[in-house]
């Protein structure tokens, strides 16, 4: 029974953990796929988590919060757009420049709006009757106190307040990424842009128009990846709370050969190494013999670049990726 | 064809990086504005306890010292067209490899048998160290980018992470300090290996302005007293007290040959060449005979090498007296700063010099903000993150998007100065 109980602990604390991943990893494969190169996932995802925390502060409410951090996410898109489209910068040092600018200001604008060194305040609960966390989509309070005489275990109760509702989001975005950029004129075009822009170009589309739809998309799914981290998996913002997941989840989308699904795989194999850790960390097990916590850590990184050294298939980037699109004749 | 002309070399290198700068802190004053604060307030705290203050300045040096280090480890790879962002991991390679020979000779494997060695045969024993240590952490993202082509910007993430891991992982373990088991650092290095720092020449003097401070006392003067009739002696006890941590040291000195040492091996060398060749174009490089492989291996290890002297200046060179020891986040970050010295100092080792000073006076402008911005009147509330903000401003601007005010200034020379400010030979034309 004990390794019953830790395999559902261990799939909890996986499923806990991954939707992180996953958005920003989505983010990351509509980007690249389009030809831009985005480290700044890390910082986006950190931008996001701190607007929504923020938001839903102020206004009372998770979804709002949830919206602002997408939107904040999308303009920081379009900040990594501009410099890598428009004026045809290093997709790596915009990235990064992102990275740097969402630590710096994050904890700044943090420290002087709740003097908490960084951090927000907590935001109500998940079951009581307030709307800050997005944990559940309606408060369960909320629902028993508008229909009177339903029963707490009732099952349209529990579906509407349906605890982590955006876990499951996260993997209906996968299958969306996949169905827009398989099964979509508008995919198939993205696609094109990673791989032969002047294709595209030829066809009478533009090439500007999207890649920008392509950072767009991306900043809007690190917002949902933000809000989930800092307004759904806990209650609160801390500073430099994403972590290095931003690097993991593009670590994923390299481990996932660029495709949605592989991806998502990946984004498991990682959150199932998370959860693994913190459960060496918290207690010694006696199957696994003492392995060192920052062993495990180190793993999804050392699994990366065993993918990337070609040892294990090869993984192939989209073509055009990094190279700023200049068209012949202007 | 292609009409516009490229920019004067004085505009470009001059002109073009000073408006980056300046668009950079007009967008943080920006920000301090819309957080409520005074940016002059700020602003006055930088000249007066930085740029005038004597333990400002030596506190700037001491951070400049490592960024011209990972500036240069960054500028090195950039030279051969590749992106070396593993300055961090490299940088904590560094400390690691130092750490690992010190301990060897200091006996922490050996159950306390050591050899006693003087400074000046340890000293650059643990540089070469550390150089080693930064290069053998730098060698496999290089093999695996030369070989078989790997992303050397995400393989360098990665080992990034996997480094903080080891070192965590030995400072938890094999490095640990016996003495002191909850926190995680390694055994304090003995003082006969630490650099020569400014501090050092203060903390001397105060032997003797404290022993004459005691016999004032023993004399009968009271405090006021002493200070009343003997100005110049208070005075330079006080400016001794002020400066005896300072942490300016000879790593500074070093940091300049190694600068000097960089131009002379990138712009007068083979090797330097064929670095520079295989930046420009590896086609041309391979028919020029460069093997091409090799040399990004090479050049990457190098580069790694240069993180890794980084913690030298950090371990070696610590001003407080405690801080000789090897820490996971001995870097503060610092390897990443590099990224933005190099896009500021145009890749040239003088630019870098130039921007590991101006970073290491904005990093201690970031402490002092942190320290005394709460005993000003009125208060300056800020956290001292900002400054990571502007250096990720000042990254946007002079790396990401440079062609944007290149681009601008361009303009400017073309349609409203009538062609002042471009260069004289007019470009070749692009052939379709």
């Amino acid at each position: 029974m004990e390794i019953f109980e830790l395999v559902f602990s261990l799939a909890q604390s996986t499923l806990r953990f991954t939707p992180i991943l996953i958005f920003a990893a989505m983010a990351g494969v509509f980007s690249e796929r389009a030809g831009i190169i985005d480290i700044g996932l890390e910082g986006k995802l950190l931008i996001g988590a701190f607007v929504s925390a923020t938001v839903a502060h102020y206004a009372g409410f998770g979804l709002v919060g949830l919206f602002a951090a997408m939107a904040v996410c999308m303009v920081f898109g379009w900040l990594h757009g501009l410099a890598t489209i428009t004026f045809r910068g290093d997709h790596v040092i915009s990235g990064l420049a992102i990275n740097f600018l969402a630590v710096g200001l994050t904890k700044t604008i943090g420290h002087s709006l709740f003097a908490k060194g960084g951090d927000t305040p907590n935001l109500a609960g998940p079951d009581s009757t307030g709307w800050e966390r997005l944990q559940s989509l309606i408060p369960k309070q909320v629902l028993i106190d508008a229909f009177q005489g339903l029963e707490s275990n009732n099952v349209l109760l529990n579906v509407l307040s349906l605890h982590g509702w955006l876990i499951a989001l996260a993997f209906i975005a996968v299958g969306l990424t996949w169905f827009v950029l398989n099964q979509t004129r508008f995919g198939l075009r993205l696609r094109f842009v990673g791989e032969e822009p002047q294709a595209v170009d030829t066809a009478g589309a533009s090439v500007v128009a999207y890649r920008f739809a392509a950072v767009t998309i991306a900043g809007a799914l690190c917002g949902i990846g933000g809000a989930y981290l800092s307004t759904s998996n806990i209650a609160s913002f801390t500073p430099k709370m994403s972590a290095d997941m931003g690097y993991l989840a593009l670590a994923a989308v390299v481990f996932g050969k660029w495709r949605p699904f592989y991806a998502m795989l990946g984004c498991l194999l990682f959150g199932l190494l998370f959860a693994l850790k913190n459960r060496l960390n918290s207690v010694n097990e006696g199957f696994l013999v003492q392995v060192p916590g920052q062993l495990f850590e180190a793993l999804p990184y050392v699994l990366v670049v065993v993918v990337l050294a070609g040892f294990v298939g090869s993984a192939r980037a989209p073509k055009a990726i990094g190279r700023p699109y200049v068209k012949e004749r202007e | 064809m292609s009409k516009s002309r490229e920019l004067h070399p004085v505009i470009n290198f001059g002109l073009v990086p000073l408006l980056q700068l300046i668009l950079a802190f007009m967008v943080v004053g920006l920000l301090i504005v819309l957080i409520g604060e005074n940016p002059v307030q700020a602003v006055q705290l930088y000249v007066t306890d930085v740029l005038m203050s004597q333990v400002g300045i030596g506190q700037s040096i001491f951070y400049a010292t490592t960024l011209i280090f990972t500036g240069m480890a960054v500028a090195l790879a950039f030279h051969a067209g590749l992106f070396n962002i593993g300055g961090e991991g490299q940088g904590m390679f560094g400390g690691i490899g130092l750490t690992f020979v010190a301990l060897i000779f200091m006996g922490h494997f050996t159950g306390g048998v050591g050899f006693d060695l003087p400074g000046f045969i340890m000293v650059p024993l643990l540089f070469i160290a550390a150089a080693i240590g930064g290069a053998a952490w730098a060698a496999i993202p290089g093999y695996l980018q030369a070989y078989r082509g790997s992303h050397l910007v995400i393989t360098t993430i990665m080992f990034n992470a996997i480094a903080f891991s080891i070192i965590l992982f030995l400072l938890t373990g094999w490095f640990q300090n016996p003495d002191n088991p909850g926190d995680p650092k390694s055994p304090l290095l003995p003082e006969q290996w630490w650099l020569w720092k400014v501090g050092d020449y203060y903390q001397y003097r105060l032997i003797d302005l404290e022993a004459q401070y005691k016999a004032f006392k023993d004399s009968g003067l009271s405090v006021p007293e002493i200070r009343d009739q003997n100005p110049a002696f208070w005075e330079a006890r006080a400016q001794a007290r002020n400066m005896k941590n300072s942490a300016a040291n000879v790593s500074f000195l070093f940091a300049m040959l190694v600068a000097v040492g960089f131009w002379f091996f990138v712009w007068r060398t083979k090797w330097g060449y064929a670095i520079r060749s295989i930046g420009f174009n590896q086609t041309a490089a391979r028919y020029g005979g460069v093997n091409v492989p090799r040399t990004m291996f090479m050049t990457v290890c190098l580069s790694g090498a240069l993180a890794g002297l980084a913690s030298t200046n950090i371990i070696l060179g610590n001003g407080s007296d405690s801080e000789h020891v090897l820490r996971e986040t001995g870097l503060v970050g610092l390897g990443f700063v590099g990224i933005a010295v190099a896009l500021m100092g145009r890749n040239h080792p003088f630019g870098i010099v130039i921007a590991a000073l101006l970073f290491g006076s904005l990093f201690q402008w970031g402490e002092v903000i942190q320290l005394k911005g709460q005993f000003l009147r009125p208060k300056l509330n800020i956290d001292k993150e900002i400054v990571v903000a502007l250096q990720g401003l000042v990254v946007l601007f002079t790396g990401a998007l440079s062609l944007m005010v290149v681009w601008a200034v361009r303009w400017v020379a073309e349609n409203l100065l009538g062609g002042v400010g471009l260069a004289k030979e007019i470009e070749t034309e692009e052939r379709a």
